[in-house]
């Protein structure tokens, strides 16, 4: 599967859900868990991967993934619904508050026309809706050109 | 007026772009309903009963005479030759085409004018004073304010999929003419005792299914916090108000479920964490918003004009219409002007082309071009020279904009209701002018004074029901059109929630109903006393034995 990454290319996804909680996979694969799994087995699951990252649902507070968050290359977020924002709001405290440096992904029912806002809250990567064109997506980074709300304050006090 | 900047240009002229590609793709079937209609709605784009109804945003109530010449025009090309002033100061178009209208937009665009988050789960237009700036008990214009506010949640990044829509109030005065405690933020401008400017910031309030007064979380604001403070409570609102059901969703259901304090607990909690952040305003950014309004320069006049007072005395009619519909204004000399939007046979709020294309004159003559918009439905021209009030108050009449009626029974608020709303159970632009048809002699309206009454037709509240002395609610009853009556429900400075009288009322009946009402105040008033008072002092038994004396 694509996704779109840096807000203009498209790649193909080097990444694995582990959906079962085992323990049992390749420790060059790229995984992604459950919170549930990375609370109850996070020591196994550092050792066992070299690369980790974990998927959010819409009621997951990211204060829960703070403990872990220097070993996680990634957190994902999942969109049930579109236009549910609690993530916008998330992921921005992740880059703003917590200074969390890696890739944020949006999964899900991830839309078009909301890429832009998604990008300037601190999303990195974008796994878009199965109706959704890929390559007419790229372009809606620069659909608006100007702004008024403060950039990401990661850059200054982090 | 505020005049636009390079970047608020460029950002109206690309969305109007990104719109019509949205549109575009909708209308080649490559963009989901259920997405194009989030999409359409952050644009102000209803499906209605009949055919789209688009909602144009008028800034906190400020336009200028070249809006309002365009809005003439889009309603002539695009639509059936008028629009609908609505009770948050914006326009409605009922009849355009979802294909025109991002043609309509553009057109808008000319002018500095958009129908962005006119509607959709994200920060409203931001109502305000229609008195703004001319106001004597006004203690600092509070559209600065509000054109921070609209800079701010204009496409917002993190809060355009709030869990419901959100409106703010702003009023720089004492008298509340905005309806403060009944948005879900609410902001009074005022002083401490140290004299610096700051505001009480009113939260949770709101009409709909359950209405809800809204209560003060921080007495004292800086202006220097002022949107830091914002995005804290929104913050908190969007990661913890309830998405699983969308009567449950409005910030007054979440601060009613987890207490006034301990959501103040949470604000301040976040508040602390981004205070010192990029939204601390700065004195040069407060600034630099005031100098792009472009305040009006009024003129030194004389307190007193012999022909004004001579036109007093000789005109009934004009002296009716000076007492009622204009109000003292700051400024020595000159009068507020209120423009009645609620002439015998016409619909509540709604105004047609002539007319508003006269209106821009008059604002050209009288007014210095600038026009306000009120959330009851009415217009005002603020800064009318004293001795222009005949000639204006001839003009207006030839527009039959002049009804002097400003605060009384048939200046009441309605929603468009049944008529045009497909979430409406009941008309109510009938009833309306079957309770003005009532009181359309001048000297009954006097007699009862000021009495605000006001109609929904759903519990949508959109024509403020809970808030009316006098309410009324449409309800269906079996495909029928009943009223629930409200008595005692206030949007001023003691903002109360009406209660109800008994059972609903059927259409034919409902007039009767108020004018019942009506003759019982009159009959039990004691001096000068109005509505709300006597209600408060004789209670609601004696209104009720009038209205269902032959229900038995």
């Amino acid at each position: 599967m694509s996704i779109v990454i840096n807000s203009h290319q498209v790649i193909d996804d080097e990444w694995s859900y582990i959906t079962d909680e085992s323990l049992n996979f390749d420790v060059d694969l790229k995984v992604i868990v459950s919170l549930d799994h990375l609370k109850n087995q996070f020591e196994q699951l550092s050792k066992q991967s070299k690369s980790l990252a974990v998927i959010l649902n819409e009621t997951d507070l990211v204060e829960g993934v703070l403990p872990f968050l220097n070993d996680l290359q990634m957190v994902v977020f999942q969109f049930k619904v579109f236009a549910d924002g609690r993530a916008f709001s998330q992921s921005k405290l992740l880059r703003d508050r917590y200074c969390y440096q890696g890739h944020i992904r949006a999964v899900g029912d991830v839309i078009r026309d909301q890429l832009s806002f998604m990008h300037r809250c601190g999303f990195s990567q974008f796994q878009l809706a199965k109706t959704e064109d890929i390559n007419q997506a790229i372009h809606a980074f620069s659909d608006i050109s100007k702004s008024y709300q403060p950039e990401l304050a990661q850059a200054t006090h982090c | 007026m505020y005049a636009y900047s390079q970047i608020d240009q460029t950002l109206v002229d690309e969305r109007v772009i990104q719109f019509r590609d949205q549109t575009t793709r909708f209308l080649a079937g490559k963009l989901d309903e259920e997405v194009y209609k989030q999409l359409r709605l952050r644009n102000g784009l209803y499906v209605q009963r009949h055919a789209p109804m688009l909602r144009v945003a008028v800034p906190y109530g400020v336009l200028d005479s070249t809006q309002m010449r365009t809005l003439a025009n889009i309603s002539r090309i695009y639509d059936k030759s008028y629009a609908h002033v609505t009770t948050r100061q914006n326009f409605q178009f009922n009849w355009p085409t979802i294909e025109s209208v991002p043609d309509i937009l553009a057109d808008l665009a000319k002018v500095q004018m958009h129908a962005i988050q006119t509607s959709g789960n994200c920060i409203r237009n931001v109502t305000s004073d229609p008195l703004a700036g001319a106001a004597p008990d006004e203690v600092e214009d509070p559209r600065v304010w509000c054109e921070i506010i609209r800079q701010w949640s204009t496409l917002h990044p993190e809060f355009s999929y709030l869990p419901r829509k959100f409106k703010f109030a702003v009023t720089g005065s004492t008298e509340d003419r905005v309806a403060l405690q009944v948005h879900d933020i609410g902001l009074q401008v005022l002083r401490n005792n140290e004299g610096e400017v700051g505001f009480k910031v009113y939260v949770g309030g709101g009409m709909g299914r359950t209405p809800v007064i809204g209560k003060v979380i921080r007495e004292f604001l800086p202006r220097t916090d002022f949107l830091s403070y914002l995005d804290a409570i929104l913050r908190v609102y969007n990661l913890y108000g309830r998405r699983d059901n969308i009567y449950k969703a409005r910030i007054k259901i979440l601060v009613n479920a987890i207490g006034i304090n301990k959501f103040r607990d949470m604000v301040e909690e976040e508040w602390i964490q981004v205070r010192d952040s990029d939204l601390k305003l700065t004195n040069a950014r407060i600034q630099t918003i005031t100098d792009a309004f472009n305040f009006i320069q009024y003129q030194d006049l004389p307190a007193a004009d012999k022909d004004h007072e001579q036109n007093l005395l000789t005109n009934p009619i004009f002296s009716s219409w000076c007492k009622q519909n204009t109000r003292l204004h700051k400024k020595l000399g000159y009068r507020i002007v209120y423009v009645s939007l609620k002439g015998h046979g016409q619909a509540p709020g709604d105004v047609n082309d002539l007319q508003m294309d006269g209106i821009a004159d008059l604002a050209d003559e009288f007014s210095m071009g600038e026009i306000r918009t009120t959330y009851s439905q009415n217009m005002v021209l603020a800064h009318v020279q004293q001795t222009q009030l005949y000639p204006l108050w001839r003009k207006l009449n030839k527009l039959k904009l002049a009804t002097p009626n400003i605060d009384t029974v048939t200046d009441l608020i309605c929603c468009p209701g049944f008529d045009f709303c497909s979430l409406a159970n009941a008309t109510s632009i009938d009833v309306s002018e079957d309770i003005m048809a009532r009181f359309k002699k001048l000297d009954r309206l006097y007699d009862v004074g000021e009495l605000n009454i006001k109609i929904s037709g759903c519990m949508n509240a959109c024509g403020h029901h809970h808030v009316g002395h006098i309410g009324l609610l449409g309800v269906d009853k079996k495909g029928e059109d009943w009223y629930q009556i409200t008595l005692g429900g206030s949007a001023s400075n003691h903002t109360a929630l009406g209660k109800v009288l008994g059972p609903s009322v059927e259409k034919s009946k409902i007039g009767d109903a108020v004018e019942k009402i009506i003759e019982v105040y009159l009959e039990l008033r004691e001096c000068d006393e109005n509505f709300l008072q006597t209600l408060a002092r004789v209670g609601r038994h004696p209104f009720k034995e009038q209205v269902y004396v032959d229900s038995d």
